[in-house]
């Protein structure tokens, strides 16, 4: 092996003995493993190999980061011509781009979270409803799987904010925004739509199981109290069974319908909309 | 409860193939996804209903909900397999575990008596570093801190570098091309956090607690876990069985799905009876 001064200058490898050494003894075991694997191959392919980020194991058994570039001698088949340089800045600068990425990962993170999330109840908002909802529909138009929308709006909510105060009536949202997640299962997704109106997302359910939905979520609303007497909800639920092409505006125009036509016929049930057919739900 | 983003089925992208009366679940190794049983599934999918799934933050899956504080030790990667089984009422099944996956899967069998039948253990390694002369994990702790920082400082070609180890030389380049691919898919953030839980975890100490029947698939030549590592293993386990296979690399099934797949139909079937 012939070496340039800088091997013995830098690198910690006496001059006179490098000629006796290979290549490969003067990496540590790790940086052996991708000279193998990678490093070799690569230059039996290609010729060269560019920017490999390997470490030295000097006599002294110190370890030095180098930068590796390798060529194929242009004429001699045997020889391959290393340059070596040592790499401590450029290491010190890839962790300074780690750790930046990470500061800016969390912070993506919690924005995300934020942008997505109510923060009156923690539920997700509308925002992320209409894209969960969005993707829900387009999975089951290409599969042919049933989803159903629904509008939950809580009934003379009004009369709670005028007699009690606003703060009465955030408690309330919050108690029926709790015990409606708990209530909900595998497949059903809920978000605050709004002021006082919720919505869900339900996915693969029969149109008796949808009515069985709303049944469960009448009762927890049932649960939760004004302060002065329970609260009840009206809900209207849009289909978009089978793969129909409604689109997600239609689909949430039949529920928002739906629900006119459950406040219209006396509040405190559930009407489900499916085109032009008006099914009374409970 | 907890009806939206974490659902378990959403979160994992939990797909679902065949209909058999036994159930098989599998589960995927560092840097890859559940993509890389596509070369064992035509041998298994007729007689068995087959789990396939993505861990939190890799494949298919919801990224957004890859934490890393949950995703530092296998305990989330374990967390993510119960609550796959929780939602899809999985118990007395077959766990397949390719490499970390393995001992992810006997940390499950532990923790929830009855979720799983028996394991599947593809190229296992319960420790990657070597307490010699008892243990022969392959690496010294300082050479494998490296092997990571190396791999991961040489981002972003840092899947090149680590597909030809993985898969073996000698094996057919368009299994190392797959392998890399799957490497290079995957969020090199995400990853570190992954490697870290996958080669510097040691999980020697609950070998002899395995509750159920294992079938360890050890390679010949394998640049991450040595023959020697099954054999440890094999003396450890109670009621496990060790074949070893004269492949090249950590990843026999996708480089011999056909053998892989006759030695887990055999395994699944001698434990029916």
């Amino acid at each position: 092996m012939f070496a340039s001064h800088y091997v013995g200058t830098d690198l910690g490898f006496d001059a006179a003995q490098i000629i006796q050494t290979h290549i490969d003894d003067m990496f540590t075991r790790a940086s052996g493993l991708l000279i193998a694997e990678y490093l070799r191959p690569a230059l039996a392919q290609t010729r060269r190999c560019d920017e490999t980020v390997l470490t030295i194991l000097t006599p002294e058994r110190h370890r030095i980061p180098v930068v590796v570039n390798a060529r194929m001698h242009p004429r001699d088949e045997d020889c391959v011509c290393w340059t070596i340089l040592r790499a401590e800045k450029r290491h010190k600068l890839h962790d300074a781009l780690l750790r930046s990425h990470e500061l800016l990962e969390k912070r993506a993170n919690r924005l995300r979270k934020l942008a997505s999330t109510d923060e009156l109840t923690g539920l997700f908002n509308r925002r992320e409803f209409l894209k969960r909802a969005g993707e829900s529909l387009t999975f089951s138009a290409q599969n042919g799987t049933s989803v159903a929308l629904v509008i939950a709006d809580v009934d003379h909510f009004k009369r709670v904010n005028d007699t009690f105060g606003h703060d009465a009536g955030d408690d309330v949202l919050r108690e029926l925004a709790h015990r409606l997640r708990h209530a909900c299962r595998a497949g059903e997704l809920l978000a605050r739509y709004g002021g006082e109106e919720f919505s869900f997302c339900l996915e693969g359910l029969s149109l008796a199981a949808v009515r069985g939905f709303a049944q469960r979520m009448h009762q927890v609303a049932s649960e939760v109290r004004a302060p002065d007497k329970p609260i009840s909800i009206s809900m209207g639920i849009g289909l978009h069974f089978d793969g129909t092409g409604k689109t997600l505006t239609q689909t949430l125009k039949e529920a928002d319908d739906a629900l006119y036509a459950a406040k219209q016929a006396g509040r405190n049930r559930t009407f489900i909309l499916d085109g032009e057919k008006l099914i009374t739900g409970t | 409860m907890s009806p939206t983003a974490s659902d378990p089925l959403y979160r994992n992208a939990v797909k679902v193939h065949g209909t058999g009366a036994r159930t098989l679940m599998f589960a995927h190794g560092f840097g890859c996804n559940q993509t890389m049983w596509r070369h064992l599934i035509p041998f298994l999918q007729d007689s068995n209903r087959l789990v396939l799934f993505d861990y939190t933050g890799f494949g298919a899956s919801d990224a957004d909900q890859f934490d890393r504080d949950r995703y530092a030790g296998l305990d989330g990667y374990v967390r993510d397999v119960i609550d796959i089984c929780g939602a899809l009422d999985l118990r007395d099944v077959t766990f397949v575990g390719h490499s970390v996956s393995s001992m992810i899967g006997l940390l499950a069998a532990i923790e929830r008596p009855g979720l799983f039948r028996n394991l599947v253990m593809i190229c296992p390694s319960p420790s990657f570093v070597n307490e010699l002369p008892e243990y022969p994990g392959g690496f010294e702790r300082e050479d494998l801190e490296e092997l990571i920082e190396l791999v991961d400082r040489n981002a972003p070609d840092w899947a090149t570098y680590l597909a030809p180890i993985v898969m073996g030389a000698g094996n057919d380049p368009a299994l190392t091309s797959e392998l890399r691919d799957s490497f290079a898919g995957t969020d090199p953030g995400r990853a570190r956090v992954f490697a870290r839980a996958t080669f510097l975890s040691d999980c020697r100490n609950i070998l002899p607690q395995s509750p159920v029947p294992a079938l360890l698939l050890q390679s010949l030549q394998d640049n991450l876990a040595a023959p020697g590592v099954g054999a440890y293993m094999h003396k450890k386990m109670p009621q496990s069985r060790l074949e070893t296979l004269d492949t090249i690399g950590h990843c026999m099934h996708m480089a011999s799905p056909a053998r892989v797949a006759d030695l887990i139909n055999g395994f699944v079937q001698s434990q029916e009876i």
